[in-house]
Order: structure tokens, then C-alpha cells, then sequence
């Protein structure tokens, strides 16, 4: 066909050229959410995999299987704050504290299992290494409080550093697992109790020297990340996701691996001597032989925990990762589906716009009839108009999405206080958006093109 | 030849039939000019509507070179409009974005031709008519003539073998109507076939012959020439 109708249809569009970018505008914002969301929600769950990719996949994590009676407040990062307020406190106030955290860390169950008889018994693995965590009083010079005293394995330190996100030190040392008095303090309790490499506190009343101090965690605010910089991008949410997915225990010792800023840490071989008479909420980390079935040592660790009859759940990052995933799965369709709905307000938007027009040219449309423009050519017209507002529409929405999203991930990078996050894009999203933009400005110009085409040329004419 | 037969057009307008074209038989011979006077609402502009195949007969038959229209599906009737048949209007209908050589070049397109060959053929009939200055100005910025000049050169520019105008002057000031006369006039000399409804009685005297309509029916015929119609 010779007639050009996208050229008529251009025209069409420039002469109500407000009315077209409005209409144009409606398709704009529903692309753009779209982009937008979709391409930060790839975003988060990039980093989020990269992040069990840098841990790897071939890790098992052995939890606590019943959960605990916690007293929330004493294990959230805000309480477990050493502070002045509390340093004030009167001595039986003191005392009372102590005794409601204690209380409150025996109810963590003593199942452990040893991790040498576990790699015995299970041969597909390789590594091992355990972390175990309790809520303790601390006291400095000028500040007392509850906080949270890790106990890593020389094991766990070895080979499942990327397990504790941030744990880099930047004063001092590390932990001669051989000394009984050493400690090493995240940066945030150790500039909030005032104290630096060298200095001295105490941990339910024993002295300790203060080794080392590490660095802030980048991605601290709230909650803080696993491992690296994939752990940078890990917000709240995900550490949330990644402890539910753990489940009871675990949920709490994920929680206190990730809030190396906050904590004290102490060797776990003379955390076990110290605190024989107190239990201590323990994650055993196992590293599975390179091409062996992750599920299958699973099943075997499983079957030995049973037989010993030892109270922990193995779980493989790989499971954590799959259920994460599911989940910003999830949010991702419920965040695209209300972009979506922007989208479709815009596409009857579009409609309402072509509609309009229709009765405004109405007289066109009888002229054009007039000279010999047949049915499907005026369909045509009206089509390629619609289109085309909906295809300029999603163009430009995709560049305003794309510009958008650096800007979302950016701000909140800053929100979760990381670095590196960032938007993924891929061929597919920008065909699809603007195919689906496309194809959307036809819908919604569909019936008003129809009702065009199908006009009486001789009422068309008569019309003012 | 245009033939109508015993042709009948109603219309219904809600629960009211209007009967615009009530038995009309009517032969027009090709190469003629026919002018078409009566009132309001007898009729005239609903026949030329049904010979330019814009309307469909509801009873009788029309034939158009010996095509019977009645036959003919909608693409087949906008194919008749767009290469044998070219309508002239009162109120100009010319295409209010487009200027005046894309206007008149929208006929060649829509029947096929390829830009070019449009733009250029548009082009020549628009000097033809002397507005080569006035082609590229969209109708708004043309005057009265020149916008029906415009239309009359549309309606040409596809070398159609039937000319339809629906009070080209009803428009129109004296002076430029007469303009518009003549180029209705130069038709006879080209062999088209004219039919010109009209109230216009300098355009019914130049006619071979004139139709007197009234009610939907043809009231009388007056045959000016050898070539006049029958009754």
C-alpha cells in the first residue's frame, strides 16, 4: 500500500499536540513505574544471589531446631546498645538486668553437635567451623550494657569468613584462639563504649583486653549483610527473609553473624571453657566436597543428627537462596502488577484520547471515505495513531525508568546506607516494554478505530 | 452511463421514515453535464451520495459503466470512489491538517500511486488552477475559491471519468463562484461525465440538461442539447 498512514497519522497526532503528550504522558508514568520497579527489583535480587554465590552454594548450615523464648528487646541491635543511660543505672537495676538475660539465653537449647564427629561420620564433607552467640552484660570505664558476644570457631574464622559480613580488622588484631582474655569489638560498640585496641572491659564482671577492633560494616543500618560487598546490598528485608528461612534458632544466630558491628567476639574454644555452665545458641557451617549432592549431605547430616538425636536442622544456602528468591519473586510481581495498573489507567487514558478524537474527525473520516479511503484504511489510521502514542509513550518511558531507577537504587543505597546496588537491565525488558507499549496503544485505540471505520461516509460528511 | 432504476432511499430517523429518493429512473450519457435544482430536501444531494456509491439505494438498481452498485461490497464501492468517481461539496471538505497539495494528492495515493508520482501529478493540476503559490498553505489560510479550486482540482487529479458537485458556489461570493463556473465548465470540454446539484442558475444554463427535483422525485427534465436525458 502506497498510502502512507503513519504519515496522516503523524499528522493527526501533531495537531492536537497537547492533547497527544498528556495522552502520551498517561503511558509515560505506567512505563516508567514498570521499568523502574522491575529493574531495581532485579537489582536486589542480583546482589542477593551474588551474595550466596560468594558464601557458595555448596554450604550447609546446621541450626538450633527449636526456637527461642527471646525477649525481643534484649536482641535487637537498638537494646543491645551499650549506653550511658543504662551505665547509670543503679547496681540492683544492674543486677536485675543480668538475671532477666540470662534467663532469657538459657531457654537457647544445648544440642550442638561436635563438627569432627559430623565430617567422621559424613564423608562429602570438607570444612567445618562453628559460631556461637549469647547476650551478655558488658561493662567499659564509663558504659555498661547488654550486647550480643560472638564466639567463632578458628574453623568458622578460616573458612567461613564470608559468613560474617564486615569482619575486617582495622585496629589492633586478631583472636589468639589460645588466650582466655581477648576480645575483638565492632567498630560501632567499640566507638560507642568508647574504647580502642588495648583498652579493657568486662563481660559479666570477668576482665578482657580489647585486641582488636574491626571495620564498620558499609552495609549496617538496621540489619547488616552476610559476607563482602554482595552483602552490601543486603537491607533489612533480605537478612529478615534469609533468618525466617533458617527458622527458630537460627533465625536468631543468622541475625547476630550479620551484626558484626555490634558485637564482642570472643575465641569459641574458650568461650565453651568460660560459660561451661551456660548455654550458648550454636551454628555448626559445613562445606560439602566439590561434586557432591548438596541435597544428598543434607539427607546424610539429617540422618546423624537423628541418630544422635541432636536438635538441629541442616540447611543448604542453596535452600535459603531458592526461598529468598521466591520471595523478592513475589514482591517483584506484586510491585509490576501495580505498575502495571499505572500502565492500564494510562491505556484508558489513551482510549478516552482516541475516542475523542474519532467524534472530532468525524467529518475527516466521511472526507477520507469521500476520495476512496476504504474501511481497513481508516482502521488503519486510527490504529497507527494509538500506536504510535503508545510506542513514543514507552520509549520515553523506558528512558525515564532507566534515569529512575539509578536514581531509586541510589537513594536507596543510601537508605540502607550500601555502595554497590544497582539496577540490571536486560534486552528483554526494553523489548517487552516497548512491544507491550506498542501493542497496548493499539487495544486501547482498537475500538475507537473500529467505530471509525465503520462510520456512514454520508453521516460522517454531515457532521460539524 | 449513469442509469438509476426505480430507486428508493429512506432513511429512518428514530421512529420517522424519511423518503429522500422515492423511484427515481434517471440515464445520464457519458460525456454529459447534468445539472440537478429543486428544494431543500428533495432529494438532490441524496442522489449524487448514491451515483458516488456514498450511500447505498435501499430498493431499485444503479449502474455506473454497466456496473450495477448495488453489488458492490464496501472496499469495491471506496475503490469505485477512489479511481472512477470524484465529489465536490459545498463546504469544500478538504482536510483541515494537511496543506493544499497534500490534499490533492491524497486521492493518487489512496488509489495507489506512489509519492512521488502523487506529489508531482498534485502539484501540476494545483497550477493548473493557479495556486502554485497557495499549495503548501493548509486550507484555513486559503480563501473561499481557493479552497473549493483546491477541492475541484482533488476531485480531478485522479482523471475520474464522473464528476459529482453538490452546490460547488453555495459558498461562494459572485466572483469567485464564477471562477468556480468556469473550471465546472472546462469539464465538458474534457469528456467527463458531470452531475451538479445546484441552486445556481448561470451553472443550469451551461448544463446539456437539468433535473427538477421535489419531494424525491423527479418533477420534469429539460434537454438543452442532442446529448439531453429521458424521462
Amino acid at each position: 500500500m502506497k498510502f502512507n498512514l503513519a504519515a496522516l497519522a503523524w499528522r493527526d497526532i501533531q495537531s492536537r499536540r497537547a492533547r497527544s503528550w498528556l495522552t502520551v504522558l498517561g503511558v509515560l508514568i505506567g512505563v516508567t513505574a514498570i521499568v523502574a520497579l522491575i529493574s531495581i527489583g532485579a537489582g536486589v535480587e542480583n546482589a542477593v544471589l551474588k551474595q550466596y554465590a560468594d558464601i557458595g552454594y555448596d554450604v550447609i548450615l546446621l541450626t538450633p531446631r527449636v526456637g527461642i523464648s527471646r525477649p525481643a528487646a534484649a536482641l535487637t541491635q537498638e537494646s543491645a546498645k551499650p549506653t550511658k543511660a543504662v551505665a547509670e543505672t543503679s547496681a540492683t537495676e544492674s543486677v536485675d538486668m543480668q538475671t532477666q538475660a540470662i534467663d532469657a539465653t538459657a531457654l537457647i537449647p544445648s544440642e550442638s553437635v561436635d563438627p569432627e564427629f559430623l565430617r567422621a561420620r559424613v564423608p562429602a564433607i570438607v570444612d567445618v567451623g562453628q559460631i556461637g552467640t549469647r547476650v551478655l552484660w558488658v561493662t567499659s570505664t564509663d558504659v555498661s550494657g547488654f550486647t550480643r558476644v560472638s564466639a567463632p570457631s578458628q574453623g568458622f574464622l578460616r573458612k567461613f569468613s564470608g559468613l560474617l559480613g564486615g569482619y575486617e580488622i582495622v585496629q589492633g588484631r586478631d583472636l589468639d584462639p589460645a588466650a582466655n582474655d581477648e576480645v575483638v569489638l565492632g567498630a560501632r560498640i567499640a566507638a560507642n563504649m568508647g574504647v580502642e585496641a588495648g583498652a579493657s572491659i568486662k563481660i559479666e564482671g570477668t576482665p578482657f583486653t580489647v585486641v582488636g577492633v574491626l571495620a564498620p560494616y558499609k552495609g549496617s543500618r538496621g540489619a547488616a549483610a552476610i559476607s563482602g560487598d554482595a552483602g552490601e546490598a543486603l537491607g533489612a528485608a533480605q537478612t529478615e527473609a534469609l533468618a525466617t528461612s533458617v527458622g527458630g534458632g537460627g533465625a536468631e544466630i543468622i541475625r547476630a553473624l550479620t551484626n558484626t558491628d555490634d558485637a564482642v567476639f570472643v575465641p569459641y574454644e574458650q568461650a565453651q571453657v568460660m560459660w561451661t555452665n551456660r548455654s550458648m545458641s550454636t551454628m555448626v557451617a559445613v562445606r560439602v566436597r566439590q561434586g557432591v549432592s548438596v541435597v544428598d549431605t543434607v539427607e546424610q547430616i539429617n540422618a546423624v543428627l537423628n541418630a544422635q538425636g541432636v536438635s538441629m536442622t541442616p540447611i543448604s544456602t542453596q535452600a535459603i537462596a531458592d526461598q529468598v528468591q521466591r520471595t523478592l519473586g513475589m514482591v517483584k510481581t506484586v510491585l509490576a502488577s501495580i505498575a502495571a495498573i499505572a500502565l492500564v489507567v494510562g491505556a484508558v487514558g489513551m482510549m478516552n484520547t482516541m475516542y475523542t478524537s474519532v467524534l472530532e474527525r468525524t467529518r475527516s473520516i466521511g472526507i477520507l471515505k469521500s476520495i476512496g479511503a476504504k474501511d481497513r484504511q481508516v482502521l488503519g489510521l486510527f490504529l497507527i495513531d494509538s500506536g504510535l502514542m503508545g510506542l513514543i509513550g514507552g520509549i520515553l518511558g523506558l528512558g525515564v525508568g532507566t534515569g529512575l531507577s539509578f536514581v531509586g537504587t541510589s537513594l536507596l543505597a543510601g537508605l540502607m546506607g550500601v555502595t554497590s546496588f544497582s539496577p540490571v537491565f536486560t534486552p528483554g525488558l526494553f523489548i517487552g516494554v516497548v512491544g507491550f507499549s506498542l501493542l497496548l496503544g493499539c487495544l486501547a485505540g482498537a475500538w475507537p478505530a473500529w467505530h471509525a471505520a465503520r462510520l456512514d461516509p454520508v453521516e460522517a460528511l454531515a457532521a460539524e | 452511463m449513469i442509469s438509476l432504476r426505480d430507486v428508493h432511499k429512506v432513511y429512518h430517523r428514530g421512529e420517522n421514515e424519511v423518503r429522500a429518493v422515492q423511484g427515481l429512473t434517471l440515464d445520464v450519457p457519458d460525456g454529459s453535464f447534468a445539472a440537478v435544482i429543486g428544494p431543500s430536501g428533495s432529494g438532490k444531494s441524496t442522489l449524487l451520495h448514491l451515483i458516488g456509491c456514498l450511500d447505498t439505494p435501499t430498493a431499485g438498481e444503479i449502474e455506473l459503466d454497466g456496473m450495477n452498485l448495488s453489488r458492490l461490497s464496501s472496499n469495491g464501492r471506496a475503490e469505485l470512489r477512489a479511481r472512477r468517481v470524484g465529489f465536490v461539496f459545498q463546504k469544500f471538505n478538504l482536510l483541515p491538517n494537511l496543506s493544499a497539495v497534500e490534499n490533492v494528492e491524497l486521492p493518487l495515493l489512496l488509489a495507489g500511486s506512489a509519492r512521488p508520482d502523487a506529489r508531482r501529478r498534485a502539484q501540476a493540476a494545483l497550477r493548473q488552477v493557479n495556486l502554485e503559490d497557495r499549495m503548501h498553505h493548509r486550507p484555513a489560510e486559503l480563501s473561499g475559491g481557493e479552497q473549493q479550486r483546491v477541492a475541484i482540482v482533488r476531485a480531478l487529479v485522479n482523471n475520474p471519468h464522473v464528476i459529482l458537485a453538490d452546490e460547488p458556489t453555495g459558498n461562494l461570493d459572485t466572483v469567485t463562484g464564477e471562477q468556480v463556473i468556469r473550471l465546472l465548465k472546462e469539464l465538458k470540454g474534457q469528456g467527463k461525465t458531470a452531475i451538479v446539484v445546484t441552486h445556481n442558475l448561470e451553472i443550469a444554463a451551461v448544463a446539456d440538461f437539468v433535473v427538477y427535483m421535489r419531494d424525491g422525485r423527479r418533477v420534469e427534465s429539460l434537454e438543452r442539447t442532442s446529448q439531453g436525458g429521458r424521462g
